[in-house]
């Protein structure tokens, strides 16, 4: 797909299939991830984690009554740790619009989300599950899978200021 | 361009020719701007500044200079800065918002052939500068966060291949 098509396309999925997503899609959307560009190159003040056990989706789709990844079958979580100079969230961001465009160009569906990072940082439990490395913190999780139903791309505005 | 194609030939371009990009080129950019996730639906509280002002950035140059000691232009003098700014008050949420508009410009300038870099550094002295600052006449309570310099390269594209780690639950 054209890459204005593809930037035009993307929009928050928020209902998914009950079918996982290839293993060669979510390699090309990992990589996609990969090639953001990172403040000061520091790819390694980044993580990516890869969930599709089915147990452990269930038991953070059961910190809350709401809906918080939309029963996505994968979820991928970046996360980063902060130099002292605030660019994890800049950077986080990248990757993550990397990736949902790479899933929009695939035909995925896929969603930006932040609801469900506030609670896996509450609970001490399912932290201790990613098993990230000391000093990351868990930024935004992707939601990724086959779209269930129509989800139309949205016109939204930004107001811009041109000095010349 | 194919977006897979465009994802792997961004590149961060630090040298920029004199020549302003032009006004098709300008608009497609702002759209893909437009076009990126932001929490909440919060587009009205993002906001997106186009400087192609050669006195403001002989200003920027100064008060750079000033603050740092450094000669080299922080934004490499590049003929086309867009700053991205917001009101949201978490930086939390602010510095994301900011981050997707920004990576979809730079995926758009990369497509369109253009040299782009996503820069962050020279803020910090244009902030320390109420006079620098009042330059970019932000809206009451917007703050700028970072900007995308955009230009016709002068110096060679070369895509580099990142890794970051991943593991798989
Ligand atoms: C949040 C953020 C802030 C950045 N700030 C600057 C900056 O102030 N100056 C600069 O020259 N590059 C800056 N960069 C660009 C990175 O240095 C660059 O993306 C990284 O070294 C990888 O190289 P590449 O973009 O060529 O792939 C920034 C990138 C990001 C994502
Ligand atoms: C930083 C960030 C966090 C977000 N968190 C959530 C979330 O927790 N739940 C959700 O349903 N959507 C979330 N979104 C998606 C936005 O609500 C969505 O991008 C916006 O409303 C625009 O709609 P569109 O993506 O369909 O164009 C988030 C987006 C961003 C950029």
């Amino acid at each position: 797909m054209e890459t204005l098509e593809a930037i035009k396309k993307r929009v928050s999925v928020r209902g998914y299939l009950d079918k996982q997503i290839t293993d060669a899609d979510l390699d090309k959307v990992l990589k996609a991830g990969m090639q953001a560009p990172i403040g000061r190159g520091k790819y390694y003040d980044m993580h990516i984690t890869v969930i599709q056990n089915k147990d452990f989706l269930e038991k953070i789709d059961n910190l809350t009554d709401r809906l918080i990844f939309y029963k996505a079958p994968t979820l991928i979580i970046v996360s980063a740790r902060d130099d002292g100079h605030g660019l994890d969230k800049e950077n986080s961001a990248c990757v993550m619009e990397n990736m949902t465009l790479a899933a929009t160009d695939l035909g995925l569906g896929s969603i930006y989300l932040n609801l469900v990072i506030g609670l896996i940082k509450d609970n001490k439990d399912i932290l201790k599950e990613l098993n990230l490395e000391e000093g990351f913190v868990p930024v935004a999780a992707l939601g990724i899978g086959y779209t269930d139903g129509e989800f139309e791309p949205k016109d939204h505005i930004i107001e811009v200021t041109y000095i010349k | 361009m194919e977006t897979r194609d465009v994802i792997k030939k961004r590149n961060s371009i630090r040298k920029f020719k004199d020549e302003t990009i032009n006004k098709d080129e300008l608009s497609k950019l702002l759209e893909a701007a437009e076009c990126a996730s932001v929490g909440h639906g919060y587009y009205d509280k993002m906001h997106l500044t186009v400087v192609q002002n050669k006195e403001v950035f002989d200003k920027f140059n100064e008060v750079i200079k000033e603050d740092t000691g450094k000669e080299n232009s922080l934004f490499y003098n590049a003929p086309t800065l867009i700053v991205m700014s917001t009101n949201i008050e978490e930086d939390l949420l602010a510095g994301q918002c900011v981050g997707t508009m920004g990576e979809n410009m730079l995926l758009m300038a990369t497509d369109l052939n253009l040299g782009c870099v996503y820069i962050d550094t020279f803020l910090e002295s244009i902030k320390k500068d109420e006079n620098a600052l009042k330059l970019l006449d932000l809206p009451e309570g917007f703050r700028p966060i970072a900007a995308i310099a955009v230009g016709y390269m002068d110096m060679p594209s070369v895509p580099k291949n990142h890794k970051i780690e991943v593991n798989y639950i």
